[in-house]
């Protein structure tokens, strides 16, 4: 090994002639191009690389476990590469060498090196050696293989792969717990893992079940292990798995060799999860012998997830528990002493806490009632606008338009509290819509000792009754229809009223598609809202007509 | 007046000058532009009195443009469609904004408004404080633009006191014992100031629980404030003005 390192550091004072001043990666001693040697040490075949000055990084030995001979470049957006090697001149007819593109097109087919860069003259450090060119390659967004062997060893091939190609974040396809069940009672972890691998994944012998994101998992002998799966990504064996747990004093960290994954999976024994505590499993790539140039920075793309360890023993408590657990005790003693000073207070307190709790409830309750109530009458509305646009009305189809638009947004804009002026314009946005429809009239009017521009109702309160007075009771009529509404100060009460002339309904029967129900059921949850207010509903309906009156008690 | 049109789609511009030409003919549109650069550089060429700015244009905002044009010379009125947090901005600068799909109405008060600006020339840097408002987290304390006839007081909202209405006026008592009337309705401000803490505790009042300091019981309900003043609490308003000085 150090016999290599010598020999790598030797030539390279003496590669000058090859030197690309716009090369970034350049020798720390004499400013010449760095040359990586990339195959193994125990190669008898050292072949070097040297890239361009678009590479923004490499790393350039990473081993796989399996192949003594296969070594594995990464390298970041580099645009071209030069290979070569030195041979011993009386050796260069046995070297045979393939650059295969892409694991599908030879780029050079079992030939032998024939250019020759460079002669190393007598006098020099490596006299009768010749530094063979193996080719220049374009790897935009490519994979490069380089295969390489010595005759007579026609089988002892090295394998290097050039990877060019973004490194992706890995993806988490699967991840469960593995639990113990009757089948493999008795048996090691090592032995269920051999026997998993042989009878496949969904193993009969190992009760699966899937871990979420951030589940807490209580943790008991049954659970052997955990299995991550990650995407194929053809390079599996850099992402390394990191375990860390967040117990109460430090961080654990626990890093799982590459040779742990399984085609893509992973399994992690539950011994290095088994103490309770909050865990984050990371998946990184992991690059050896990485060259950065100065001043730049290569950030690896990473993936976690999170869970929670819980164990379910009891236990038995350390002093520091006990001295913990004492001052927790005496601190409750106080508390207690405490709230009983404060008992009144505290309940009073807790009261309200339960008051506003219950109208938080009332108040999502009227909000779904609410787009209950959002009125089939928008694609009636949109239908008169079309119906204008057909007869080239255009003056007439913007004003209903921009009405449409206001009532809409009213709708969908959530609002508690309207101002009865603002009230006073939807309705009569709708009502014009509506007029358009129908041609009844119509009359809005407000006491002149009301505040209108200041005092606020309920939204859409009046809206479904208002939308019953003109389907049910104008309609028909035409321009004979008449519709009245009224906001009436009477003491400290604010009284709505709509009154229509169509022909009424009984107001004892229920009426399906009246929206009444909705209404009333509004009113009933604004009642809860507003105690000390109550909201009176009087429905008076005969031959002549019909009046809602809606009181708001003490609203003034 | 010379006036640029920035929406990033081509029909609500064409719609925009339609309405223009029709309601608004002394607005002389000079340039149309559906993307922020288009607008920057028209915005360059022509030097316009009026810009309508869309306030949502794909990933980029109306504010991007104003961010990157250092002298703003113009006025400009808002234009979107539905987008809370924007005309929220927007309001907290008291600038003109107007709702798509256009009011005709709306559109020809809007123009006027700008109209008398530009004549009166109140540079009120009401651009520049909007785009200081925006670039703050949501965890510092914003500041309003009170806009007055010859002037324009941006106040800290920890500064105001208590606001009250009278009619369409809101007239805000603030801390430094100054009093401003403003000519608009207190709603407006209440639906600025309550998701900053503010509590309106009668149809008149609307009240800064910072300067409140304690709640007598006379005539049903009183807040004391700590300069003195009593503020009536509705009844509605009651338990909700309890729940928020009990916090």
């Amino acid at each position: 090994m150090k016999k290599i390192i010598y020999f790598f550091l030797f030539c390279l004072p003496l590669l000058c002639f090859s030197q690309e001043k716009n090369d970034i990666f350049l020798s720390e001693a004499n400013g010449n191009p760095t040359y990586y040697r990339i195959s193994r040490p125990n190669s008898d075949c050292p072949v070097l690389l040297r890239v361009d000055e678009k590479t923004k990084w490499i790393s350039f030995s990473n081993h796989e476990s399996g192949d003594t001979l296969k070594n594995n470049v990464f390298l970041g957006e580099a645009k071209t590469i030069h290979l070569e090697m030195r041979i011993h001149k009386d050796s260069l007819r046995y070297y045979r060498y393939s650059v295969i593109k892409n694991d599908s097109v030879y780029l050079v087919d079992d030939a032998i090196p024939r250019k020759i860069n460079f002669k190393w003259p007598k006098g020099s450090d490596f006299p009768e050696y010749f530094t063979m060119s193996l080719g220049d390659y374009n790897v935009v967004g490519k994979k490069i293989v380089v295969k390489i062997y010595k005759l007579p060893q026609k089988f002892k091939v090295n394998t290097i792969v050039i990877y060019n190609q973004p490194l992706l974040p890995p993806k988490v396809l699967t991840k469960s717990l593995f639990l113990e069940s009757i089948n493999t009672k008795g048996l090691s972890v090592s032995e269920i893992t051999k026997m998993m691998i042989k009878r496949g994944r969904e193993s009969f012998f190992l009760k699966r079940q899937p871990l979420n994101e951030g589940e807490t998992i209580t943790i008991s002998d049954s659970i052997k292990l955990m299995s991550i799966g990650i995407e194929n990504t053809g390079v599996n064996f850099i992402y390394k798995v990191k375990i860390t747990r967040y117990g109460s004093d430090y961080p654990e960290e626990t890093v799982l060799t590459t040779s742990d994954w399984d085609n893509s999976y992973i399994s992690v024994d539950a011994e290095y999860f088994k103490k309770p505590g909050n865990y984050m499993v990371t998946i990184a790539p992991e690059l050896r012998s990485l060259d950065i140039p100065r001043g730049a920075s290569l950030t690896l793309p990473l993936t976690s997830f999170n869970f929670i360890v819980i164990d379910k023993r009891a236990k038995l408590f350390t002093a520091k528990e006990l001295f913990l657990i004492s001052i927790i005790i005496g601190g409750f003693v106080g508390l207690i002493s405490v709230l009983i000073l404060n008992n009144r207070k505290k309940r009073a307190a807790t009261q309200l806490a339960q008051k506003s709790q219950e109208k938080e409830i009332a108040k999502l309750q009227l909000e779904s009632v609410r787009s209950q109530l959002n009125p089939h009458f928008l694609f009636n509305a949109l239908a008169g606008i079309q119906n204008l646009m057909n007869k080239n009305e255009i003056d007439n189809a913007n004003r209903y338009l921009t009405k449409f638009a206001r009532l809409t947004r009213n709708v969908l804009d959530h609002q508690d509290l309207i101002s009865l002026t603002a009230e006073k314009m939807l309705l009569d946005d709708y009502l014009q819509m509506e007029q358009l429809r129908f041609g009844f009239q119509y009359n809005i009017s407000a006491s002149p000792d009301l505040d209108v521009e200041n005092i606020e109702i309920p939204a859409m309160l009046l809206q479904p009754f208002l939308e019953n007075a003109v389907k049910y009771g104008v309609a028909e009529k035409g321009s004979n229809g008449q519709i009245e509404i009224n906001f009436i100060k009477v003491d400290a009460d604010l009284i709505l009223s709509i009154t229509d002339n169509g022909t009424g309904f009984d107001t004892a029967k229920n009426y399906d598609g009246l929206g009444l129900a909705l209404s009333k059921n509004r009113i009933s949850l604004l009642n809860s809202i507003y105690k000390e207010t109550p909201f009176m509903l009087d429905i008076q309906s005969g031959g002549n007509g019909t009046t809602v009156k809606i009181t708001l008690t003490q609203w003034l | 007046m010379r006036t640029i049109l920035v929406d990033d789609e081509a029909a609500n511009l064409e719609n925009l000058k339609i309405l223009l030409a029709k309601y608004c003919p002394e607005i002389k549109v000079v340039a149309c532009a559906t993307t922020i650069e288009e607008a920057f550089a028209q915005v360059k060429l022509h030097h316009p009195d009026l810009l309508f700015l869309d306030i949502q244009m794909g990933k980029t905002t109306g504010f991007d443009l104003l961010k990157q044009l250092t002298e703003k010379t113009f006025e400009v009125v808002f234009v979107t469609a539905y987008d809370h947090y924007g005309i929220q901005a927007v309001k907290f600068a008291a600038l003109d904004y107007l709702l798509k799909p256009v009011d005709p109405e709306e559109l020809k008060a809007a123009v006027e408004k700008a109209k008398i600006r530009i004549k009166n020339k109140i540079d009120g840097d009401q651009l520049n404080f909007l785009l200081s408002q925006i670039k703050k987290s949501e965890a510092t304390i914003p500041k309003i633009a009170l806009p007055q006839q010859h002037e324009i007081r941006y106040v800290s909202v920890d500064d105001i006191v208590r606001c009250v209405a009278d009619n369409t006026y809101t007239f805000f008592f603030l801390s430094n014992g100054d009093k401003i009337l403003i000519s608009k309705p207190l709603k407006e401000y209440a639906d600025l100031l309550k998701p900053q803490g503010f509590v309106r505790a009668h149809q008149s009042h609307l009240v800064n629980p910072k300067f409140v300091k304690s709640w007598l019981k006379e005539d049903g309900g009183t807040l004391l404030m700590t300069n003195g003043d009593k503020i009536p609490v509705s009844k509605p308003n009651r338990e909700m003005v309890k729940e928020v000085l009990g916090k």
